[in-house]
């Protein structure tokens, strides 16, 4: 196509910013690319380290590329796993039949049940309808509101991923802050209000596999790499006391630190009680696709080791067209089906790193020099990945970190599912920038928040985050046999 | 002929020391005050490239999102030449609010044309020098080449 | 007699008082030729002339402007030369370029196709402008609306292969007059500039108003125009009201500016010109409207305005050269203070350019230069395609990469 023929509607734009921010931007791309290749290439022409196989140290330098691609996204995150999938066999880490296979792993065909069941729930407005019921429940005072605005998208994240909880919500809090008059960044109440959104959507995030793709992903990479599993119950057990901790923490640090200048909240109770008559009541499609939900999560908690969450997963996504509560165009625009790529790549590098020993050799040669005790390694590892996760996307936090984890967690002789809680729970708790989650970047972008005291309360808050989790495996976890 | 002073404000400019300054000034010199809210286009789409996480919800909800902040920052905007429009008012002083879209340097220059402004009253967001250096700074961009006298606040 | 003059003041006389045609330049063959293919065209005779020290002008011959003037040319041997009772300066008459003559295979004959003004070929390839219809006509203009018609692509190729021929075609001007559609005459146009972009090695320029919507703008660059032009015509709001009722009813004066304001954005650096007519209003004004528009990123052309008698402006202001002198100084002085280049417009010779100031006490001139200042036609050709690979996205380079 000539440029004569492009037309408006097009998205053709000029970017008029300076030439070097232009050039930078052109650039960064095939620079990032360049560099990757350099250090592949470094990597695996340096002489092999001792204790490491040659295999070993291939695996590591596709691991270093995948690394530099998913931090920098000079390729999108799925092409990147797909690379991974296709260097593994061309390299001889493992065999293709093998590499391949792993793309058809099973936390990838839950995650996308997950997602298409997530998606119903929002197309057919049954999520939006909960949040209403739910938040209704929460007047009377601005702190039973602000509770309200905390605990419903941490409920709602305990069964959506966290994300789509504050894209839905985040419209009905907007609301509410209108029916108040509350006004950005000047009322410390609608920024307690957008605060909560943001932290009750993340933290609920992490209570279930639902509520972020990162937690099964993280359990995916530990089935491969070691043929342990944990459950879905079991993962709640393990972690719902954190969440509800840090959710009564939360609440405190809203009231502490954004101390209410709203008297009443009639106003918005009122407008919320109008946004629910006007929904009317739930219709047959709601109700049956609660229902669908309802007995999935169900037979979750109780027939997920005898057939598998997956299976249960595409069982319950078969049933939503069979009774025609969701049509395949819909899927196409409320799910992002890179995930399939995205997951399946990093489980299989994740496998091919803990087959050929490099995850081990790693964990040898750095962690293990540092310290001999599990609790400061796992308190190291939880740090790193609550400190990655404020610059980077929580799933390639998970990516990165995981197969060096079960490395560790061999060296020292810690339970797997002890590492997999102490990378996935932290990496889905940062709170002091807008780009550490998606909750926070749609909160922030309300215009309500002030950018420097998310930042002050956010650090804080993720270091009693820290301290939280790591209290729940000194004192809780040894009650459910998970011990240090 | 009459004075014409030129108020402008944006997302991240803003300053309630600037309003009332170029509400006082109108009066005295029994001018014509332009209110001009520029809603940086930039701002809604930046977020969603923090939103990093793979397995972001899909195109629609992102669509509906976005929106949902795009039509936030105009509502906001509107409230505040509401709010301006009526402490103008009350003070006696005659006055037009416009909202546009784009660049803030360019909207200011383009607005100084349009109403013949003598003087342009604004706010500076607060950045540090190396920020202002490396990224530039709309205002002192302003500085260099309005055609006409500048008042700066340091936004609140 | 004196041969000795200052030629920016010379050009300001000439376009101001015009120059009557000696029997002696009548009957040279440059201009007996230029006679006819004026009157085939149906066109006011026009004369380039080069004064002393390349100052570049062009006249249009009109009887009924230049019966008061005391300039002649007249032909002595093989030189011209304007003379008046104290003046006798050498000139050199650029003859009427040899594609005038020409037709095309359509039979246009090319001097209706495009006509060359210094560096530049202006080319019109559509009919009437139409706030020529009704009252919406601007009062200045002096367009003929019957003598106006369409011309082909292909036309408009083969004049500028024939002007390309004889290096009359450095810079193709496209001229739209006011189309009412949303893109502000750009659609029209684009089928022109892909096929001369396919064809040529030229930089083009566009003449049109502005777009309704932004969006058309950026398009405009990223098709391939390098230039554009959005003629004010004059910066007062109420003389503005008053002659360009068409431009102030249908496209409105503000939109003028938010569209140069856009452009002077996304074209590179002097690319981005507008017509303020000096004549038409008072001189303070037209010194605001400099300020203003070249501290938007926008280089004001100054075309001199003549009133024509029995016209609605007949008895607009009169301007002397003594008066005019300062508005061209102040152009450059504005242009050096806002950093923009007057390259593009220093090619083109019905204005008195910026280049030209220091003839009325501006600074030491600037060589004429190629757009971006650089000195080689070629490298400043391939800088600006550079910058528009560098800076046009499509949706593609748009989308998120999510995934």
């Amino acid at each position: 196509m000539s440029p004569q023929d492009f037309k408006v509607g097009q998205g053709v734009t000029v970017d008029t910013r300076p030439i070097p921010l232009v050039l930078l931007t052109k650039s960064y791309r095939s620079i990032t690319l360049i560099a990757a290749v350099v250090i592949f290439l470094l990597i695996i022409n340096l002489p092999t380290p001792e204790g490491l196989t040659f295999t070993g140290q291939k695996a590591l330098a596709t691991f270093a590329l995948c690394l530099v691609l998913w931090i920098t996204r000079a390729l999108p995150l799925a092409v990147t796993s797909l690379l991974a999938l296709v260097l593994i066999p061309m390299l001889g880490i493992l065999d293709s039949t093998e590499a391949f296979s792993l793309f058809g792993n099973q936390a990838v065909f839950f995650i996308l049940g997950a997602f298409i069941l997530a998606a119903a729930m929002m197309k057919s407005g049954l999520s939006s309808h909960m949040a209403l019921i739910f938040l209704r429940r929460f007047g009377g005072s601005p702190g039973r509101l602000l509770a309200g605005v905390l605990l419903v998208p941490a409920f709602l994240s305990f069964l959506m991923p966290e994300h789509a909880v504050a894209a839905m919500m985040f419209p009905i809090v907007l609301e509410v802050a209108h029916g108040l008059d509350l006004k950005p960044q000047k009322t410390i109440y609608g920024q307690a209000l957008f605060h909560s959104l943001a932290w009750g959507a993340a933290i609920g995030g992490v209570a279930t596999y639902l509520g972020g793709a990162r937690n099964a992903l993280a359990v995916g990479i530990l089935k491969q790499s070691t043929g342990e599993f944990i459950g879905f119950f079991e993962w709640m057990i393990a972690v719902l006391p954190t969440v509800i901790v840090m959710l009564g923490v939360a609440y405190l640090a809203l009231r502490r630190f954004f101390p209410s200048d709203v008297v009443s909240v009639e106003k918005a109770v009122k407008l919320i009680e109008e946004k629910n008559k006007s929904l009317g009541k739930m219709n047959t499609e709601q109700r049956l696709i609660g229902i669908i939900m309802v007995f999935t999560v169900i037979a979750w908690i109780f027939l997920g080791s005898r057939f598998e969450l997956a299976s249960i997963a595409i069982v319950a996504v078969v049933a939503l067209f069979v009774f025609q509560l969701i049509k395949w165009k819909d899927l196409e625009e409320y799910v992002n089906w890179g995930i399939i790529l995205m997951y399946g790549g990093a489980i299989a590098l994740g496998f091919a790193l803990e087959k050929s020993g490099a995850s081990s050799w790693i964990a040898e040669t750095t962690v293990t020099k540092w310290t001999d005790s599990p609790f400061l390694i796992v308190a190291l590892i939880a740090l790193v990945s609550l400190l990655l996760t404020e610059g980077m996307s929580n799933a390639a936090v998970v990516a990165m970190l995981m197969p060096v984890g079960l490395g560790i967690a061999r060296q020292y002789g810690i339970d797997f599912k002890i590492m997999v809680f102490a990378i996935s729970v932290p990496a889905g708790l940062g709170f002091a920038f807008p780009i550490a989650s998606p909750p926070n970047a749609i909160a922030y972008s309300s215009g309500f928040i002030k950018p420097r005291k998310m930042f002050a309360i956010g650090i804080m808050m993720d270091f009693v985050a820290l301290l939280v989790f790591l209290l729940m495996t000194q004192i809780y976890w040894p009650l459910i046999n998970l011990d240090l | 002929m009459k004075k014409k002073f030129l108020l402008a404000l944006s997302t991240t400019k803003y300053s309630k020391e600037a309003i009332d300054y170029a509400i006082d000034l109108t009066k005295q010199k029994e001018a014509e005050l332009k209110v001009v809210f520029i809603l940086d286009s930039d701002v809604p789409g930046s977020v969603f490239e923090k939103l990093t996480d793979i397995g972001f919800i899909g195109d629609r909800p992102s669509m509906d999102l976005q929106e949902a902040i795009s039509n936030e920052y105009v509502d906001q905007a509107k409230q505040v030449l509401v709010e301006i429009k009526d402490q103008s008012k009350d003070m006696g002083v005659e006055c037009e609010t416009f909202l546009e879209e784009g660049d803030f340097g360019s909207k200011c220059l383009e607005s100084i044309a349009r109403f013949s402004a003598d003087m342009i009253i604004l706010a500076r967001s607060r950045r540090s020098f190396f920020s202002r250096m490396f990224f530039g700074s709309a205002v002192d961009s302003l500085l260099r080449q309005a055609p006409c006298e500048i008042k700066i606040f340091e936004e609140e | 007699m004196n041969t000795d003059h200052n030629s920016g003041e010379l050009k300001l006389e000439l376009i101001t008082k015009g120059v009557r045609l000696d029997r002696s330049a009548l009957s040279s063959k440059e201009i007996v030729r230029a006679l006819d293919i004026a009157n085939q065209v149906h066109n006011p005779l026009e004369l380039d002339l080069i004064l002393p020290g390349k100052v570049l002008v062009n006249i249009a011959i009109q009887e009924c402007l230049d019966k008061e003037t005391n300039y002649r040319l007249i032909k002595e041997a093989e030189d011209f030369f304007v003379v008046n009772k104290d003046l006798k300066v050498k000139v050199y008459l650029e003859p009427p370029p040899k594609f005038y003559d020409q037709l095309t295979t359509s039979g246009k004959i090319m001097a209706k196709v495009g006509r060359k003004y210094g560096d530049y070929l202006l080319v019109t390839p559509t009919g009437a402008c139409e706030f020529l219809s009704g009252d919406m006509a601007c009062k200045y203009c002096d367009v003929d609306a019957k003598n106006t018609d369409d011309k082909s692509v292909q036309d408009v190729l083969e004049t500028i292969e024939a002007a390309s021929a004889e290096g009359a075609a450095e810079f193709v001007c496209i001229n739209v007059g006011y189309i009412s559609s949303d893109d502000g005459g750009i659609s029209m146009v684009l089928p022109f500039v892909k096929e001369i972009k396919k064809n040529f090695d030229v930089l083009i320029c566009v003449q049109a108003q502005p777009p309704k919507t932004d969006e058309w703008i950026d398009l405009t660059y990223a098709s391939g125009i390098d230039s554009l032009a959005y003629n004010l015509e004059v910066y007062d709001e109420e003389i503005f009201n008053k002659i360009a009722p068409g431009k102030m009813s249908l496209v409105g004066r503000d939109r003028y500016f938010q569209a140069l304001a856009r452009a002077a954005k996304v074209f590179p650096s002097g690319a981005i010109v507008s017509n303020l007519i000096v004549g038409l209003e008072p001189v303070e004004s037209t010194f605001k409207g400099i300020d203003i528009l070249t501290a938007m990123g926008v280089v004001p052309t100054l075309p001199i305005f003549r009133p024509v008698p029995g016209s609605d402006l007949e008895s607009h202001i009169d301007l002397t050269p003594e008066s005019l002198s300062p508005i061209y100084v102040h152009l450059q002085n504005a242009l050096k203070r806002n950093r923009l280049s007057s390259s593009w417009i220093s090619h083109f010779n019905v204005v008195v350019n910026a280049i030209d100031a220091h003839y009325f006490g501006g600074e030491a001139p600037v060589k004429r230069q190629w757009p971006t200042g650089l000195k080689s036609k070629k490298r400043s050709k391939l800088a600006l395609n550079l910058r528009r690979r560098l800076r046009v996205r499509t949706a593609e380079d748009n989308e998120s990469t999510g995934l």
